[in-house]
């Protein structure tokens, strides 16, 4: 990406970008992304990125230079944002888990794996200004079904 | 990112160890203090209330049972526990350690990871964590278990004749790992050797070889040049006879 082009996009992005550095790898995709969400539906409070999520604020352990931290949470595999929802104390079962696309018009994205190897299939979301990616999700209707359908899909690859 | 994560009283820091689960943040972790003791580490709260986590000493068979989905992420707090701990950071402020607070560890806690949900993990998705929870122990020499590997400085050039008795020199360092299995394993380097040195790895191979259940007769010799060990000296002194 060009010096231009990063001046450009900086001015897209969110006045705390300044903080860190978007990784090289950040780009434009439309992944199929899944999202918990933490009010049981699809509006602002769930897809907060973590940073705002905490308040603008880090905790003791966040490194302020990690791009991940800036990021909306998401990933590619249902089983693991059910792990996600199944560790984290807001949720409850049954988990109101999301499924949509990372919108490229709403910012850039990156596989977390490309930045840390062991990150399973995470997904890095860095929202422009005005994004509204609540607005491209849906809430499943019967999660531990599409989990289950998934799971079916991927065994019957495996056997293969 | 940190290497140190929480200092505990009685075991001083413990450092991050293995990320098993990430979501921006750390989520779910082990760690190790200075002894080598694994703790599993659960990050299960982190909003703008605060950041909370759950601790448990473990034991590497354990987190291995985790990662081949035999036991649920609740279990691997819950079950074969010694101690537990809550690590809470309200409002940005600094981390502090409860130790068995009974609302975070009640059954109904909703801070314990749900009941009855496996990691789930897909095949070979913790391959290289699963081997290295199942050789964790045999880098510590703490028990004379023959399941406890010895990590010391052998000579690779030593050699298994048809009669199974070992020789060589012992003029090259390598690592002598005694896997689970009962397997022995040289891992080579290529390594001039002080002859202090060499006289010193000797006898703590010996030492920690005297440890496993079955002995192996060992015969080493070497070329007398300067700074290597002369081994066959020093028989009588440093090495074991088969029984």
């Amino acid at each position: 990406m060009s010096d231009k082009d990063r001046e450009k996009l900086s001015r897209l992005f969110p006045k705390y970008f300044e903080l860190f550095t978007l990784p090289e790898g950040a780009h434009e995709e439309k992944i199929k992304v899944y999202r918990a969400c933490r009010t049981g539906k699809c509006d602002r409070q769930s897809f907060l990125p973590t940073y705002e999520q905490q308040g603008f604020s880090y905790t003791d352990r966040n490194d302020p230079e990690d791009p991940g931290v800036y990021s909306l949470s998401t990933f590619e595999k249902p089983n693991h944002v059910k792990n996600f929802a199944a560790m984290t104390s807001e949720f409850h079962v049954p988990y109101k888990i999301a499924i949509g696309d990372t919108e490229p018009r709403y910012g850039l994205v990156q596989r977390t794996k490309e930045r840390k190897p062991k990150s399973a299939s995470h997904v890095d979301w860095w929202l422009y200004e005005n994004a509204k990616p609540e607005e491209v999700f849906e809430i499943i209707s019967d999660f531990e079904e599409h989990l289950a359908e998934y799971k079916r899909g991927r065994d019957n690859l495996n056997e293969k | 990112m940190k290497n140190e994560f929480v200092t505990l009283s009685k075991y001083g820091w413990l450092y991050m160890d293995k990320i098993l689960f990430q979501a921006g943040y750390p989520v779910l972790f082990t760690c190790t203090d200075s002894a080598r003791n694994l703790f599993i580490c659960v990050c299960c709260q982190n909003n703008e209330q605060g950041v909370k986590w759950l601790i448990s000493r473990t034991k590497p068979a354990e987190i291995v049972k985790l990662l081949k989905n035999e036991l649920t992420i609740r279990e691997a707090f819950t079950n074969e526990t010694v101690e537990r701990f809550s690590v809470n950071s309200i409002n940005g402020e600094k981390m502090k350690v409860v130790k068995d607070d009974r609302n975070d560890w009640a059954e109904d806690s909703i801070y314990l990871p749900k009941a009855n949900e496996y990691l789930d993990a897909e095949p070979e998705e913790f391959e290289e964590e699963i081997r290295y929870y199942e050789q964790y122990d045999l880098k510590y020499t703490s028990s004379n278990e023959r399941s406890v590997a010895i990590e010391t400085s052998l000579d690779s050039n030593i050699k298994q004749d048809l009669m199974g008795e070992f020789w060589g020199t012992m003029d090259i360092l390598g690592d002598l790992v005694v896997t689970l299995s009962g397997e022995v394993e040289i891992l080579v380097e290529t390594k001039s050797v002080r002859l202090e040195e060499a006289q010193r790895m000797l006898y703590e191979y010996n030492r920690l070889f005297a440890m496993m259940e079955s002995k192996e007769t060992i015969f080493a010799e070497s070329a007398k040049q300067d700074n290597v060990f002369d081994a066959e000296n020093e028989m009588k002194d440093g090495l074991l006879i088969a029984a």
